[in-house]
């Protein structure tokens, strides 16, 4: 196979695995939809005074935080930056932990007043619990770029692991900027 | 690749994520102010929110300039 063969297939196979992801993301997005405009129909507009908004805020605050050191990761590995990106993956692996400990507080005080028998709690813990999941399954994906990062796997003509990785956690950011004002803000 | 062209990148990302936040901040500024009623300006500031992030992180144009021309 001659070089440039090699890398009409090697371009082709990233524009498979690019399409692929983001028909992924849209399949994602009508279970996100779906569970959003739940909400909606079943509990309409109204906002419990109960719900902690400093800490809704807060972790917000962290996951927008988290999307700019993954942005930063993927510009670093691009430009053949090894340290500054493996440095920036880690400081997303740890937002987006520092995310899931404030939704287990977040769960932990909502508890006693949204009881699974209540609507709102239904909604609100089923909501925040499928984009938990995926953001701890982006925190493993994260933690599998890091360590193959560190043992050198990703060169600027070839970091796709890392390009999906971090688009799957954009992702996941991108699903907050609605569960967020559906949940804490709408009235 | 040169040097300077991922710092202006990295700039790109930090005025995003400020652009982000303070939407962000509207947000909750907006629920604060106005308890009831508030529904189509959230709806509006969410999609500004995600327009941003699918732009500038998730490379959504990569579609129409081709998978190489991303940064």
């Amino acid at each position: 196979m001659s070089a440039a063969t090699a890398g009409h297939a090697r371009v082709g196979r990233l524009r498979i695995n690019q399409v692929g992801l983001w028909l992924f993301f849209i399949s994602e997005s009508f279970l996100f939809a779906a569970l959003l405009s739940s909400r909606y129909y079943l509990q309409g507009v109204n906002r419990p005074p109960e719900l902690n908004q400093a800490l809704g805020l807060a972790i917000t605050t962290v996951l927008l935080l988290s999307s700019l050191s993954a942005y930063r990761a993927e510009m670093s590995v691009a430009f053949g930056e090894r340290r500054r990106f493996l440095r920036n993956i880690l400081a997303t692996i740890v937002l987006g932990g520092l995310f899931l400990v404030g939704v287990v507080v977040e769960w932990a005080e909502a508890f006693p007043h949204f009881p699974p028998q209540n609507g709102f709690g239904t909604l609100f813990f089923t909501l925040t619990g499928t984009h938990a999941a995926h953001v701890l399954s982006g925190v493993v994906l994260l933690l599998l770029v890091y360590l193959k990062g560190r043992r050198g796997r990703y060169t600027p003509a070839n970091y796709w692991g890392v390009e999906g990785a971090v688009k799957y956690w954009h992702f996941v950011d991108l699903v907050w900027v609605f569960i967020y004002p559906t949940l804490y803000l709408v009235g | 690749m040169s040097k300077p062209r991922l710092g202006a990148l990295e700039r790109l990302g930090i005025i995003v994520i400020v652009a982000l936040n303070l939407l962000n901040g509207i947000e909750y500024g907006i629920a604060l102010s106005m308890p009831a009623g508030n529904v189509p300006y959230m709806a509006v500031l969410a999609f500004i929110d995600a327009a941003f992030i699918a732009h500038y992180f998730m490379h959504v144009t990569q579609f129409w300039r081709g998978p190489e021309e991303h940064l």
